[in-house]
């Protein structure tokens, strides 16, 4: 493989990696659905809080 | 008065107009520091781009890609343009939600420093740094509209001061990211403009790259490691290779955490805003450097003389372009300087008013008050010293451009993602990173010393950057508070969960991977694939040599 090709290749990869790390963490970070990891203000939206809590539901076992 | 000065008149009205109108609405701090915290996506890729790239992009870069160092750029600008993403993903997000005005401010809030030490060496370095870097942009300047207009550089100098001055006295950032804008849609369109022009006067791109690829007197000039040898820095594609590594790096994490990228991520409108700027801004500056490197390098098919390569796009816009747009060429370059100027010129102004001497709770309208005289005192300042001291422009861009990835590059993430980091060792990694970069950069340049292409300054300074802030950081102790503020700086808000909003990042996130993909297949198309076929057939006598023959004649 040349350098040329290479580098025409780094050269295309460069937006293709960052932005496959940026997908996977927007879509980490600002979902609705709840993650198990670090706090944050809200975890979940109206429409999922109504839901009862995996305890409470007597459908769960 | 010529055609080109009454260009370069005319877009500075524009810009002159623009900030005054974006000035009405400055009412508060927040107005003139931050404008308003509103900007959104297009704002931010503007003043992004148009802050990074400056004379240096358009008249030394050109250069440089002329002389043959073309490929070795790409390789340095694709490593560099990834801190767009990794900056606003693992820095930027977290310094908008400590909503400070200032980066220094950020990081004074975020280590708890006797006498608020850290935010005063990071506001130093600014005015430090920055200064120096808005002095070279400025000289720079008027350099060129002294010698495309005729006019004495004195009084060019008075005209590009007064432009930049005026809106950013004026408007503070809120005019500075629209004018800012409006100067990266130029300069990007133009730098495409040039591109065609060139290309079509050495007989369409494949002509030129089969020419460029036997071109004799610089071989290599657009080979993966550019030109070699007698006359090139280097003597091994290697030596070239670890070059253009280390600049990626150093100029990547310019790119991240620098004052004047990293500040654009306060202004934002929410943290999305902040990551599709980040993705955007990539995209945009990978594009318009295929353009800057492989117009400049196809410039050699017509003149390969030139005797001062930095001036090689000047020289293509008055003897390859048509007049209109190499009128726009012109304001096109002008703007990428003046972009840069206004935002340094708000930056060391902010620090010297609300780093160093207000960082105290002042009142609103006073504290804007006396950061509009700070910032006309800098300016007045940087007029004196443009006019009396000789032009250095690239020795001075050299010397500051890297300085904020050693001195802030460590201690910006560390910030974020260590808890163990003290504010004695964040304020020793500060001085240690600039110091030790500036030291070295000073024994190199005076050739005391000669570093080897792996140990540059930015190395230098960065290892001891780091080792000062671990070291000094393992002698003391975090507070409670600075464990707070960090958890608090982790924290997503709730505004920003939104699915509404995350579905359009992550709609434009896809379309930055398959702008990707496509410039990989555009690269191979048209570039490796002929390169390669024009370096096994015989050497070419096509269109281009008829071109290149011609150009005497004009």
């Amino acid at each position: 493989m040349s350098g040329e090709l290479l580098l025409a290749i780094a050269y295309g990869a460069s937006m293709i990696v960052t932005g496959a790390i940026a997908y996977r963490i927007v879509k980490r970070d600002y979902g609705t659905r709840p993650r198990r990891d670090e706090g944050r203000e809200v975890r979940q939206p109206p429409a999922i809080r109504r839901t009862p809590p995996r305890s409470e539901d007597p459908s769960a076992d | 008065m010529n055609a080109y000065a009454i260009g370069i008149l005319v877009s500075i009205l524009i810009y002159l107009v623009v900030g005054s109108y974006a000035g009405r609405k400055v009412k508060h701090l927040d107005d003139f520091f931050v404008a308003g915290r509103s900007a959104r996506t297009l704002l931010v890729v503007g003043t992004l781009v148009a802050s990074f790239l400056s004379t240096n992009a358009f008249l030394g870069e050109t250069g440089f890609s002329y002389q043959g160092h073309g490929p070795l750029l790409l390789i340095l600008t694709t490593i560099n343009a990834m801190g767009y993403v990794f900056g606003a993903l693992f820095f930027g997000r977290q310094l908008r939600r400590s909503e400070a005005l200032t980066v220094p401010e950020y990081f004074g809030r975020r280590f708890e420093s006797r006498g608020d030490r850290v935010q005063i060496a990071a506001g130093l370095t600014i005015i430090v740094g920055l200064s120096a870097y808005l002095l070279a942009v400025t000289q720079g300047a008027s350099l060129i509209v002294s010698e495309v207009t005729g006019i004495s550089y004195g009084t060019s100098l008075l005209i590009v001061w007064a432009g930049y001055t005026s809106f950013t006295l004026y408007s503070g950032s809120r005019g500075v990211i629209i004018t800012d804008t409006l100067m990266f849609l130029l300069f990007t369109v133009v730098g495409f403009v040039a591109l065609y022009f060139i290309i079509d006067r050495v007989g369409g791109w494949f002509a030129a790259i089969e020419s460029l690829a036997a071109f004799e007197p610089k071989s290599g000039l657009i080979a993966w490691h550019g030109h070699l040898g007698p006359g090139s820095p280097w003597r091994t594609p290697i030596e070239g290779l670890t070059w253009a590594v280390i600049f990626g790096l150093s100029w990547g994490l310019v790119v991240a955490v620098s004052p004047w990228q990293s500040s654009r991520y306060l202004m934002a409108k929410d943290e999305h805003t902040v990551v599709r700027a980040g993705c955007v801004a990539i995209a945009a500056v990978l594009a318009l450097y295929i353009a800057l490197v492989f117009g400049a390098a196809a410039i050699n098919l017509v003149n390969p003389g030139i005797e001062l390569p930095e001036r090689v796009m000047i020289w293509a816009a008055l003897h390859l372009m048509p007049t209109a747009p190499a009128i726009l060429l012109m304001a096109g370059i002008m703007a990428a300087a003046l972009s840069s100027a206004s935002t340094f010129l708000s930056l060391v102004a902010f620090s010297a008013s609300h780093d160093i001497f207000l960082h105290r709770a002042q009142d609103d309208r006073r504290h804007l008050r006396i950061s509009r005289y700070t910032m006309f005192l800098v300016g007045v300042v940087i007029l004196a010293l443009a006019f009396f001291q000789p032009p250095a422009i690239f020795w001075i861009t050299y010397f500051a451009g890297t300085l904020f990835a050693s001195s802030w590059g460590p201690l910006a993430f560390f910030s974020v993602w260590s808890d163990r980091i003290t504010a004695a060792g964040a304020f020793w990694g500060i001085v240690a990173g600039f110091l030790g970069n500036a030291a070295a950069k000073m024994l190199s340049v005076f050739e005391l010393v000669a570093l080897p292409v792996f140990l540059d300054p930015f190395v230098i300074g960065l290892s001891l950057s780091i080792a000062a802030i671990l070291i000094v950081s393992r002698m003391g102790r975090v507070t409670d508070s600075e464990r707070a503020y960090r958890a608090m700086i982790h924290r997503i808000p709730s505004a920003e969960i939104d699915e509404r909003k995350q579905r359009e990042t992550l709609r434009l996130i896809r379309w930055l991977i398959a702008v990707g993909a496509l410039a990989i297949a555009l690269m191979v198309i048209f570039y490796a694939r002929p390169y390669a076929a024009s370096r096994s057939a015989p050497a070419p006598d096509g269109p281009a040599r008829e071109a290149g023959r011609g150009v005497d004649e004009r």
